[in-house]
């Protein structure tokens, strides 16, 4: 079956039709490369981060655990909740779906005699790597970089990624974790070729110029790599204490040249500095763990919110690089589930199951939560949301004002000189994508008030837009000058909350690029209210629910974002700010029913030297 | 459309290291590959535009230290633009806040008639894993063997078989589910 399947897709692929290079882009290009200067040494090319990739790989924090207790009291462990370090399948970008998974229904079950886990166990504090821009603006300097200037690199929103950039080299540092990378952009092209044992001595010299070798617990391999040059890598061995760790795991990379020179090097190091016994779940406990959605669970036979069962025939327990969310590195223990998952009325398929087993705490109000603002009025009851879909003739009259007069292609979408309309036939939204999407670029985006009349003024004339739209926020995703602007649609003074980027599910979008050109419209996941009501419990109610940790805590920032059980989230103080009544659509909206409502408590929490933004979800429905 | 080194390569990227006219040889040979390569994974004519433009600017800068040690410079080429659509697959991710709570809009943005089974198949390739999608679209819709698509990315060719198992294994799972 997988063969025949391999070979049709072969076959689709490779019947794929031709496609030609426009000749005047080629002859442009053509003519672009014949006018390059002759490049006698190297030079800086397109600033190829491989940072970038680890550094978003480990911004791709799956939120779970929390190794708890409260604050004051007197514990070996009180370090918050962790972030999971993780390349999460080598996509870099921002990612929720480690957290705890709401659409899991798995019920998992021992099959057999399982080892037992031990109540506890060590988990190894590891020394932190963070840097100051001043020491960065240092080690700049020991690397020879010349003419440099230390700015943000990429863009405003990754606050902690600061970039060196100088005529012969550029270094790009993540300073919360500590890790770097560096190219040198001139390294001498001349000179005798170098063996293998001497660039991996020229690797070891150059860090320890920079005091940057590990002093213990690695291993340190080398091979050959295009071009003649030698790739070192030196990478965490914990083997002889007994710790098997899995994921991404503490790394340096050297590229050395056949010239013996240093070409580029990636660095992420962490020193065990201390190693402290915690309590650990035992089976059961971390069964219900799973069961409610934390960890990962990963079988080809599964599919997200449809309910199936897990087989555990094997328990191993392994380490992880974990950051507390003021980014103190350690290795915990995290459990490693094998078996059998078979979905209701399917098949079986092997699944492997992942989960922090640190034990949490169960004591009330771990946030120690603080009421900051009054409670909203209680509101005995509200109207529930279902799905809106435009019809044709709706969406037609939607392109007509975007200038496109034509009707459908086969792709179904709508398609002219000005660009396209297409609409998410699933969950009834639609987006227009204008053909002057990417003419401009700057680096500087409009003001944002600017950017929001601009944005405002647009979506006036749009036909169909519903008009009850929250306030107007700005979110900036890239480097190139373009931002959005997002409207929360309203659906009696509420918002359907999302978990996703923008925060919203339902919402209309405006794409606006550095000269105020619109760019992009969309309007997501449009519901109507309909008569049926929902019974809702009183604001005392949900509050007093938080404080018994029966909340989900939601954060949306750009380095962390994802859900946490009320009893995994500890914080020294969490401030309560604003409470508002939201939807936020659950499983069942996959199936096109039914958005749940909630009581938001929105806040700061106080973690470790860490604030961090949060919203406490309680739910609000009178059961 | 196969891709396989001219016979007088070698002596002509040597050359190209000084002489700008053997470069652009070279770029005439191997322009169609990469723009096939380019336009197949981004199917949007002006960003593959953009992957090519950086991808052959990218050569031409570091041309002097590319030497063949089994790696051809064909190959050399592709390893490059991988890298760059890599990049560029990140900086769209950020870019896209349709793919936040909306399907892929890559349907769309296809500027050839497709059918809609290579369409959906494409679609789905968008949401493997770089890795995977790579030596798919290297070794189906270039047509490589598995020893040039190791080559390219510096792979062993029992990662790329293992990458392509998982690949397909993916897809038809992907498929599946979509289809119910």
């Amino acid at each position: 079956m997988q063969n025949d399947f391999k070979k049709y897709i072969h076959e689709q692929l490779g019947k794929l039709p031709e496609v030609e290079p426009d000749p005047a882009f080629s002859l442009q290009l053509k003519k672009q490369l014949e006018e390059q200067p002759q490049p006698k040494k190297l030079r800086v090319g397109a600033k190829p981060w491989r940072i970038a990739a680890v550094a978003a790989g480990l911004l791709l924090t799956l939120l779970i655990g929390s190794l708890l207790s409260l604050p004051g009291e007197k514990s070996q462990n009180r370090l918050g909740p962790v972030l999971l370090a993780s390349s999460a399948g080598g996509s870099a970008g921002l990612w929720y779906g480690g957290s705890v998974d709401l659409f899991r229904k798995v019920t998992f079950e021992v099959q057999e005699n399982l080892p037992v886990i031990n109540p506890e166990t060590k988990v190894v504090k590891l020394s932190s790597a963070k840097l100051t821009k001043q020491e960065v603006w240092q080690l700049a300097q020991q690397m020879g970089i010349a003419g440099a200037e230390i700015k943000p690199a990429f863009n405003e929103m990754e606050k902690d990624l600061v970039q060196v950039e100088g005529t012969n080299g550029q270094l790009l540092v993540k300073l919360n974790q500590g890790s770097w990378s560096f190219i040198n952009s001139e390294p001498d092209t001349t000179g005798p070729a170098i063996t293998m044992p001497e660039a991996k001595q020229a690797a070891i010299n150059w860090l320890n110029k920079l005091q940057r070798m590990p002093q213990n617990d690695y291993e340190i391999n080398i091979k050959e790599i295009v071009g003649g040059d030698f790739e070192v890598v030196v990478s965490a061995d914990y083997r002889e204490k007994q710790l098997e760790i899995i994921g991404l795991r503490p790394e340096i990379r050297v590229i050395v040249s056949s010239l013996g020179q240093v070409r580029q090097a990636e660095w992420l190091w962490y020193e065990a500095e201390d190693w402290q016994t915690v309590p650990l779940y035992n089976l059961q406990e971390a069964l219900q763990s799973l069961q409610r959605g934390e960890g990962q669970f990963e079988s080809s036979g599964y599919r997200s919110s449809a309910p199936g069962t897990a087989r555990i025939k094997q328990v191993d327990i392994r380490y992880q690089l974990a950051y507390t969310m003021d980014f103190t590195p350690y290795y915990i223990p995290m459990g490693v589930f094998q078996g059998d998952y078979t979905p209701d009325g399917g098949t079986p398929t092997s699944f492997t199951a992942a989960l922090a087993l640190v034990k949490i705490n169960t004591k009330p109000n771990l946030g120690n939560f603080i009421l900051g603002t009054k409670l909203p009025s209680a509101q005995p009851s509200v109207q529930q949301l279902s799905r809106r879909s435009y019809s044709g003739e709706e969406i037609a009259m939607i392109a007509r004002f975007f200038g496109i007069n034509q009707g459908l292609n086969a792709q179904g979408v709508y398609r002219s000189s000005q660009g396209e309309l297409s609409v998410n036939q699933d969950q009834g939204g639609w987006i227009f994508r204008s053909s002057a999407i990417g003419s401009t670029s700057g680096n500087k985006p409009l003001e944002e008030q600017q950017a929001i009349q601009a944005a405002s003024r647009f979506i006036a004339q749009v036909p169909l837009i519903p008009d009850s739209l929250g306030k107007a926020e700005i979110k900036n995703y890239s480097n190139y000058g373009d931002q959005w602007v997002i409207y929360p649609i309203l659906y009696q003074d509420k918002a359907v909350i999302g978990l996703g980027l923008t925060g919203y599910e339902s919402y209309v979008g405006v794409h606006i690029g550095p000269e105020g050109e619109i760019w992009q419209v969309v309007c997501a996941r449009p519901l109507q209210i309909v008569p049926e009501t929902t019974s809702l419990i009183a604001p005392q109610d949900a509050w007093e629910k938080l404080q018994e940790n029966e909340a989900l805590i939601y954060f949306n920032e750009y380095e962390l974002q994802g859900i946490l059980p009320g009893d995994r989230f500890a914080a020294a103080q969490s401030r309560i700010t604003e409470v508002n009544l939201v939807y936020l659509p659950g499983p069942e909206l996959a199936n096109k029913q039914a958005v749940g409502i909630y009581y938001a408590f929105t806040g700061v929490a106080q973690i470790g030297e860490a604030q961090v933004n949060f919203t406490a979800l309680v739910k609000a429905e009178k059961i | 459309m196969v891709l396989s080194p001219r016979e007088d390569e070698e002596a002509i990227v040597e050359q190209a290291k000084y002489n700008r006219q053997a470069f652009l040889h070279l770029y005439e040979y191997y322009l169609p590959h990469i723009y096939r390569y380019a336009y197949y994974h981004t199917l949007n004519k002006q960003d593959a535009e953009d992957v090519v433009s950086q991808t052959f600017l990218q050569a031409l800068e570091n041309i002097n230290t590319y030497q063949n040690r089994g790696i051809p410079f064909g190959h050399w080429l592709f390893r490059i633009a991988a890298n760059i659509m890599g990049r560029h697959r990140k900086h769209k991710q950020r870019e896209r806040l349709w793919n936040d709570s909306q399907e892929s809009e890559y349907s769309e943005k296809t500027e050839i008639d497709l059918d809609l089974e290579k369409l959906e198949l494409l679609k789905h390739m968008q949401n493997l894993p770089d890795s995977q999608r790579q030596v798919l679209e290297l070794r189906f819709i270039q047509d490589l063997s598995v020893k040039d698509v190791a080559n390219i990315l510096g792979r062993s060719e029992g990662a790329v078989k293992q990458l392509t198992m998982r690949a397909v294994s993916r897809l038809k799972e992907g498929m599946i589910i979509h289809a119910k």
